[in-house]
């Protein structure tokens, strides 16, 4: 079972996208700032990350770094509430959805990433 | 109002300067208000009131004629005792700035320089100076002789004997149009700045309760599939939920805080892609017109929000024209610096696309309130649409300009920099490999898996024409008219998916194998994807990638 570490400053959205992605067939970790992630994910490596842009502390962006700084290649989504016109899609490689965001459509994201970095490492084999 | 002293006040004024031809009233900062000041500071030594021994206007022999006739601030002279007060003398500068000549001038009232736009109550505060024999300063809106309105720092003062009696009024001019412009301009960006952080806080704000609400609207509707009037309520409030996100979009549009993905675009083939969809949303009654320049060069634009912006700016048109007529949509170059200028743009290339109605036209009071948000004059209006559409181009880097006239029509005109010319996509991708190797073409969105599969597909010996978007992959197939084979993933979000990209290959090349990948087999189900496509699953491996391309491409051969 795939896991997913999710981190939302909001704790109503963060237990939302953790029942969706459960119900969805995901393992879920949730994280309510990067510090608490970066343990979280010290502790049990994810798969993917799906996090809130802004938060108090680290925000998404530099979560994911420090997260890919320990596996390059970790799909990472970022849903805000605030757009961010940095071009992250295709310079860092992090899929961005404003909220609010169709869960469905999140997960539907997700399953694409985690079989584009299966494929990336099977034809790198 | 900035009034000087009367005449009871003037008799107790302890400072009359005099000598033995004339005295006058030192203005000792009165005028000072909101009318413009041409000293930059506040007058303090000039007369507001003089008084003269010798009331003609024949000795024009000194040295003070020489120096009226020679300064560049405009002045005149009226004879408030002959009827209705003509001009009874203006200096050279007074006609440079009117541009009316000496004849066209004396005998006439002032008031022959005001026009349709002048403010009515500027009128009765200078009328009212007059009545209580008062100097005035003011801004008025003036027009020259042909017609060209400017704004007009007037100063008024009377002018008496030495026993009161009033014999004329002095009168200077200046031109402070410009000034008036940029503070207007100036006071409105720093009101839509402020807008702007509002709204903006407003809506991040909205989007994490809608979050919030359609995702637990979305938990809930996956639980009540049994319930019908269950399901039925909870597909009303995402219905709600989702308008609500809309009106945070558009909020963040005008906040210009909206996510844009440019694209290089050519205007005129947006506009001519998107027309169909404009002559249906205009009507019948509304005939529309394309003008379009040709060899219009490229600009950067997220092509959707500009088509937003084209129909927003066409809605308005068709408004404006309940009994139908004529819009117009145009194109044009702008590259010379002093057009640019005119327009507050740096010097530099533009593309102008103008949208002409002939419609009711604004008042420059509602063109003027335009793009706020929830401005509107429409019933129902939701007063969002120009204030998105200025938005958008500003995000844009570009400009966006309003003209209109009451019962003439509107010109709104949207100008954007032009995007330098660069080479064509992925043309370092050319290979140069054996002569009857056959062509791929790999369209990928993710980085690491275009590159690892481009690496991969030449190890076997193909060619590989790769790119990450459907635009860039048409692009590359008119280049290189010779390509065997499609490999695309289905999901490519920001542009034209996969499946949309196959069905434009197919009628440039009818016959070209596709091979269609995904990570995302559900996806297929909702889009009606024609069973025949190949398709590949994500995660897939290198020999399976190779199997199902030799098969494609050597269809009697291989076998699935």
């Amino acid at each position: 079972m795939q896991h997913i570490l999710v981190v939302d400053d909001d704790t109503q959205i963060a237990a939302l996208f953790e029942s969706f992605l459960e119900a969805s067939g995901y393992r879920v970790t949730v994280a309510h700032d990067g510090f608490a992630a970066l343990q979280a994910d010290a502790e049990n490596a994810v798969d993917a990350i799906v996090t809130d842009l802004s938060m108090p502390g680290m925000n998404g962006r530099e979560l994911i770094d420090r997260l890919r700084e320990r596996r390059s290649d970790l799909p990472a989504i970022i849903v805000s509430g605030f757009p961010c016109n940095d071009d992250l899609d295709s310079v860092n490689k992090i899929v961005v959805f404003m909220k609010p965001v169709r869960l469905a459509q999140l997960v539907q994201r997700l399953q694409d990433l985690l079989a584009d970095t299966q494929t990336a490492q099977n034809l790198t084999a | 109002m900035v009034l000087g002293k009367n005449d009871s006040e003037r008799e107790q004024a302890i400072t009359i300067e005099s000598d033995e031809q004339s005295a006058g009233v030192p203005a000792s900062g009165e005028l000072e208000g909101n009318a413009y000041n041409p000293l930059g500071n506040a007058g303090i030594n000039h007369w507001q009131a003089s008084y003269v021994t010798h009331a003609s206007l024949d000795e024009r022999n000194n040295i003070f004629f020489a120096a009226v006739q020679m300064t560049r601030m405009p002045m005149v002279v009226c004879d408030p005792n002959q009827p209705d007060t003509p001009i009874v003398f203006a200096n050279k500068a007074f006609l440079d700035l009117t541009q009316y000549t000496e004849e066209e001038t004396l005998g006439r009232n002032c008031r022959f320089l005001q026009g349709e736009q002048t403010d009515q109550n500027t009128i009765a505060e200078i009328r009212t100076a007059l009545k209580e024999n008062r100097a005035v300063a003011v801004d008025i809106l003036n027009y020259k002789a042909d017609g060209t309105p400017f704004w007009n720092a007037l100063f008024m003062g009377p002018v008496s004997d030495q026993n009161g009696k009033l014999l004329y009024w002095f009168a200077s001019q200046m031109d402070i149009t410009e000034r008036r412009l940029t503070e207007n301009s100036f006071r409105q960006a720093q009101k839509m700045e402020a807008i702007g952080q509002l709204t903006a806080g407003l809506a991040h704000d909205f989007n994490n309760l809608l979050q919030i609400i359609t995702g637990n609207l979305e938990l809930a509707g996956q639980y009540a599939h049994a319930h019908p009037t269950l399901s039925q309520a909870i597909a009303n409030a995402q219905q709600a939920a989702e308008r609500g996100g809309k009106l945070t979009q558009q909020l963040l549009a005008f906040a210009r805080k909206q996510r844009l993905e440019p694209k290089r675009i050519n205007l005129n083939s947006l506009i001519v892609d998107f027309s169909e969809m404009l002559v249906r949303t205009l009507g019948e009654s509304v005939d529309l017109r394309l003008d379009l320049k040709p060899g219009l060069p490229s600009c950067t634009l997220d092509p959707t929000h500009m088509e937003m912006a084209l129909l927003n700016v066409l809605i308005n048109a068709r408004d404006a024209m309940p009994g139908g007529g004529k819009v117009t949509v145009a194109t044009a170059l702008m590259n010379d610096s002093e057009r640019s200028g005119v327009h507050q743009l740096p010097p530099g290339a533009y593309v102008v696309i103008c949208i002409i109605d002939e419609g009711v036209g604004m008042t420059p009071e509602v063109a003027r309130r335009a793009t706020e948000p929830f401005f509107t004059t429409k019933m129902p209006g939701t007063g969002l649409g120009l204030a998105m559409v200025h938005g958008f181009v500003q995000q844009s880097n570009g400009r966006l300009e309003i003209d209109s006239h009451l019962d003439k029509g509107t010109a709104v005109r949207m100008i954007f920099p032009v995007t330098l010319e660069r080479a064509g996509a992925s043309l370092h991708n050319v290979p140069t490999s054996k002569p009857d190797a056959q062509t791929i073409l790999l369209v990928e969105d993710s980085d690491d898996v275009r590159q690892v599969t481009e690496k991969y597909l030449r190890s076997q010996g193909y060619i590989v024409l790769s790119t990450h978007s459907g635009e860039e992959a048409l692009q590359l197939l008119d280049q290189h008219k010779k390509v065997d084979l499609l490999f695309t993933d289905i999901i490519m979000p920001g542009g034209m998916n996969g499946l949309v990209l196959a069905d434009r290959v197919k009628q440039r090349i009818p016959d070209i194998p596709v091979l269609l990948a995904t990570g995302y087999t559900e996806e297929l189900a909702n889009q009606n994807v024609n069973t025949s496509l190949c398709i590949l699953n994500k995660p897939y491996r290198g020999h399976e990638l190779t199997e199902r391309i030799n098969a494609l491409l050597k269809p009697d051969k291989a076998s699935f």
